[in-house]
C-alpha cells in the first residue's frame, strides 16, 4: 500500500502565559510542547487509530495534520508533498477533519445547503449549476433526508449534526479524513450509527482514515493500526490486533487494563465485580510543562529501570512486512 | 427486612412556557443497605433528575408532581420540607459528575470536607478537621495533611473527584448518589476512583446508587440494574441475568450496540431513531418506533412493567420471545438511520 500520509519529527511549541512581571524579571518563556518528536505514516485506504488521555496530544496532532496549527518543527506531507506554511488550496482539500463537537462546529446561521454549497462553489468542486445536485448527493451519501438542505443545524439531533458534519467534509471529496473523537459527544445509542457510516463510507470512496478517540473499545472496533500516544509522543503503534493482545510498553498496559469491562457471568472467584480494590498506583499528573528527561512515563512506571532515565526511542518488537508493531521503551530489546 | 431506600412511582414534571415535560414517569426502585445500585440509560432518559429528586436536588423549575420515597419505612415526602431535609441529606451523601463546579473554588477542600462533621455530626473543629484528613486518606489522597489546605483548582480532575467522594462521605451517610462520576476522567483514573468507592463500599457498607450511560462501568460496580428510557424504568434485575440475558429489547440492543474492546466485531448493531419528545405523548410502548421487535399491539397499549421470576421485571409486551432476538438480529441488515 502506498503513503497518503506522512508527518516526520512533528513538534508543536504552545506559550504559557508570559505576563510583564515575567518580562521585566527576565523570566524565560514557558513552553508546553503538546506534541514532541511525532512519526507517521498513513496508507491508502487504511484506518490508523490514535488513542491516548486527555493532554497527550493526540488532538493537536490531528489539528497539525489537517493544516490548522503551523507546527514548530517537522513537516507533514501530502501524498508527498510537504505542506509549506499555510496549506495550498488542492491540500485543504485532500485531508478534511470530523470534529467532536457537532454542535460547536457548525454555523448556526447557515443552512446546511448553504454549508455544503459555500464549500462546493469555493472549491469549484462542481460547475455553479450543479451545486444543488450535488449537496443532494452529499445527504445520499450520509443518510439525510434531501429537506435537510433548507434547515439550519439546531433543527438536528447530535447524531444528525454529526452526519452534517460528515457531509461537509466530503464534499471536498478527500482522500484523507482526520475524525477526531466524532462520536464521543452522541448518545450510546447513537454512536454505533456514526461508526457505522463512516466504516461504509471509508469503504465506498477508498479513503484512509486517522481515527482519534479515547475510547479504546471504539478504536479496536474501526482501526487497522493502532498508535497509542502518552505526554506528546507516541509509546507504541503496531497492527490493531498486536497492540491490543499483546501490549508491550507499561502504559499500553495500564490503558487497556483500565477500560471498564461488561461482567456478563460471575469470575471464577465468585464475585460479581471486576475490580481490584486498588487497580493501579496514585498516578503523578502527566505535566507536559516539565522537562521530565528520559522516558515520559518513567515517574509512574511500575518497572523503571535505572536505563529510564534515557529516552528510548521506538523499537521493533515484530515486523508484519509493512511497519511492525513498536514500541518506546527500554524492556524492549533494542 | 424493609429496604433503606423505596421510591413508588416518582414523577418528575418540568413546566415550560409551551407546555409540561414529563421527564420521570413512574419510577419506582428500591436500595438495601450497603447494596450497590446501578441506573443506565442515555441522556433524557430520566435517570439524573431521579436521583436529584430523592434528594430534593430538582434544579428550578423541575417538581415531582407524585410519587413517594420511603426511607427507613418512612414516607419522607409526607414530613415538613425542613424534617425532610435533615433525614434524607443525613442519610444519603451525592457525588457529582463535574468535580470542578461541585466544590466551592474559594473554599480550601479540608474545610469543605469538615464542614458535614461540624454541622452535622456536631464534632468540634479540631475533630472535624481530623475526620476531614482520615477522610482523605481513605479516598487515596497522597499527603492529606498538605492537600487539606489546597483550593479545588489546585488538584487535577481525578483527586477533585476523590474531595468529593470523601465530601459525600463526610456525614457517616447510608447511602453514596453518584451521577457519572467517572464520566469526565480519564480510563486509568476512572479505574482508580471506582476502585475506591468499591473499597469504601465494602469496608464501610454504605449503599451505592450509580447513575451512568456506561453499561460497562455499571456491570463492574452494581449488584443490581434498572434500566431507563424515556422517563421509566423498562427493565430491571440483578446486573448479571439483565446483561447476559436481556428481557427488554432496549437493554438489548443497547448491549450490542457498544463495542467490546476485548471482542471487535464485523459490525455494531444500530438503534435506528432517536429518543422521543417527552413533551408529546404518544399511545403505546415509548420505545416501540425504534423497536427491532415491535408490533401493532405495541404501538397501541403501553406496556405496564411487569414482575419475572428471579426478582426481576420489564416493560416489553413480548419478553417472552427474548431467547429468539439474537437469532432474529443475526440476519438482520437493520435500517440505519439516525
Amino acid at each position: 500500500m502506498s503513503e497518503v500520509l506522512a508527518v516526520e519529527g512533528l513538534v508543536q511549541q504552545f506559550e504559557g502565559r508570559y505576563g510583564l512581571a515575567d518580562r521585566i524579571a527576565r523570566r524565560p518563556r514557558p513552553a508546553l510542547r503538546a506534541v514532541d518528536g511525532v512519526d507517521l505514516v498513513l496508507r491508502e485506504g487504511e484506518t490508523l487509530g490514535l488513542v491516548g488521555e486527555s493532554g497527550c496530544g493526540k488532538s493537536t496532532l490531528s489539528r497539525c495534520v489537517v493544516g490548522l496549527y503551523r507546527p514548530t518543527a517537522g513537516v507533514v506531507r501530502l501524498a508527498g508533498e510537504p505542506i509549506a506554511g499555510t496549506p495550498t488550496r488542492a491540500q485543504r482539500r485532500f485531508v478534511q477533519m470530523v470534529f467532536q463537537d457537532p454542535y460547536s462546529s457548525l454555523n448556526p446561521r447557515m443552512t446546511v445547503g448553504q454549508i455544503l454549497g459555500e464549500l462546493l462553489r469555493y472549491h469549484r468542486i462542481v460547475p455553479r449549476d450543479q451545486v444543488a445536485k450535488r449537496s443532494r448527493e452529499l445527504l445520499d451519501l450520509v443518510g439525510l433526508p434531501y429537506r435537510a438542505l433548507g434547515q439550519t443545524p439546531r433543527q438536528f439531533s447530535g447524531g444528525q449534526r454529526q452526519r452534517i458534519g460528515i457531509a461537509r467534509a466530503l464534499a471536498l471529496e478527500p482522500k484523507v479524513l482526520i475524525a477526531d473523537e466524532p462520536v464521543s459527544a452522541l448518545d450510546v445509542s447513537v454512536q454505533a450509527n456514526i461508526i457505522n457510516l463512516l466504516l461504509d463510507l471509508k469503504q465506498t470512496l477508498g479513503l484512509s482514515m486517522i481515527f482519534v478517540s479515547h475510547n479504546i473499545a471504539v478504536v479496536r472496533q474501526v482501526s487497522d493500526r493502532t498508535a497509542v500516544m502518552y505526554r506528546g509522543r507516541i509509546i507504541e503503534t503496531g497492527p490493531t490486533e498486536q497492540v491490543f493482545l499483546e501490549p508491550s510498553h507499561p502504559y499500553t498496559r495500564l490503558l487497556l487494563g483500565s477500560v471498564p469491562r461488561l461482567v456478563t457471568h460471575v469470575a471464577a472467584g465468585g464475585a460479581a465485580t471486576a475490580i481490584p480494590a486498588e487497580p493501579v498506583p496514585p498516578a503523578a499528573l502527566p505535566t507536559a510543562t516539565a522537562e521530565v528527561g528520559g522516558c515520559r512515563y518513567r515517574d509512574r512506571c511500575p518497572v523503571a529501570l535505572p536505563a529510564c532515565a534515557t529516552e528510548p526511542g521506538l523499537r521493533l518488537i515484530s515486523d508484519d512486512g509493512e511497519e511492525g508493531h513498536l514500541a518506546a521503551c527500554q524492556h524492549v530489546p533494542g | 427486612m424493609s429496604p433503606l431506600l423505596e421510591v413508588e412511582d416518582l414523577h418528575v414534571e418540568i413546566p415550560l412556557p409551551h407546555g409540561t415535560l414529563h421527564a420521570v414517569r413512574g419510577v419506582s426502585l428500591t436500595a438495601d443497605a450497603g447494596e450497590a445500585v446501578g441506573l443506565v440509560g442515555e441522556s433524557g432518559s430520566g435517570k439524573s433528575l431521579t436521583l436529584r429528586a430523592l434528594l430534593g436536588l430538582l434544579p428550578q423549575p423541575a417538581r415531582i408532581s407524585s410519587g413517594r420515597i420511603v426511607l427507613d419505612g418512612v414516607d419522607v415526602t409526607a414530613l415538613p420540607a425542613r424534617e425532610r431535609r435533615r433525614r434524607l441529606t443525613g442519610a444519603m451523601g451525592m457525588v457529582f459528575q463535574d468535580s470542578l463546579t461541585a466544590l466551592n473554588p474559594v473554599m480550601r477542600v479540608g474545610a469543605q470536607i469538615a464542614e458535614a462533621p461540624r454541622r452535622k455530626l456536631g464534632m468540634s473543629a479540631a475533630q472535624a478537621k481530623a475526620r476531614a484528613v482520615e477522610l482523605m486518606e481513605r479516598v487515596g489522597i497522597p499527603d492529606p495533611e498538605r492537600r487539606y489546605r489546597a483550593y479545588p483548582h489546585e488538584l487535577s480532575g481525578g483527586m477533585r473527584q476523590r474531595i468529593c467522594i470523601a465530601i459525600a462521605l463526610s456525614g457517616r451517610p447510608r447511602l453514596i448518589l453518584a451521577d457519572e462520576p467517572t464520566t469526565a476522567l480519564d480510563v486509568t483514573i476512572q479505574a482508580q476512583v471506582l476502585g475506591v468507592v468499591e473499597s469504601l463500599r465494602r469496608a464501610e457498607g454504605v449503599g451505592l446508587i450509580l447513575v451512568s450511560h456506561d453499561l460497562a462501568v455499571v456491570s463492574e460496580t452494581c449488584r443490581r440494574i434498572y434500566v431507563m428510557y424515556a422517563g421509566r424504568v423498562v427493565e430491571s434485575g440483578p446486573i448479571l441475568d439483565v446483561l447476559s440475558a436481556p428481557r427488554h429489547p432496549y437493554s438489548f440492543a443497547l448491549l450490542r450496540s457498544v463495542p467490546d474492546p476485548d471482542a471487535p466485531v464485523h459490525r455494531l448493531l444500530t438503534i435506528p431513531g432517536q429518543p422521543p419528545d417527552l413533551m408529546e405523548t404518544a399511545a403505546g410502548c415509548s420505545f416501540a418506533p425504534r423497536c427491532l421487535f415491535a408490533a401493532d399491539a405495541c404501538r397501541e397499549q403501553d406496556p405496564p412493567l411487569v414482575a419475572l421470576p428471579g426478582d426481576r421485571a420489564t416493560a416489553c409486551l413480548r419478553h417472552e420471545e427474548a431467547d429468539r432476538w439474537s437469532d432474529l438480529v443475526a440476519g438482520l441488515a437493520t435500517v440505519e438511520e439516525v
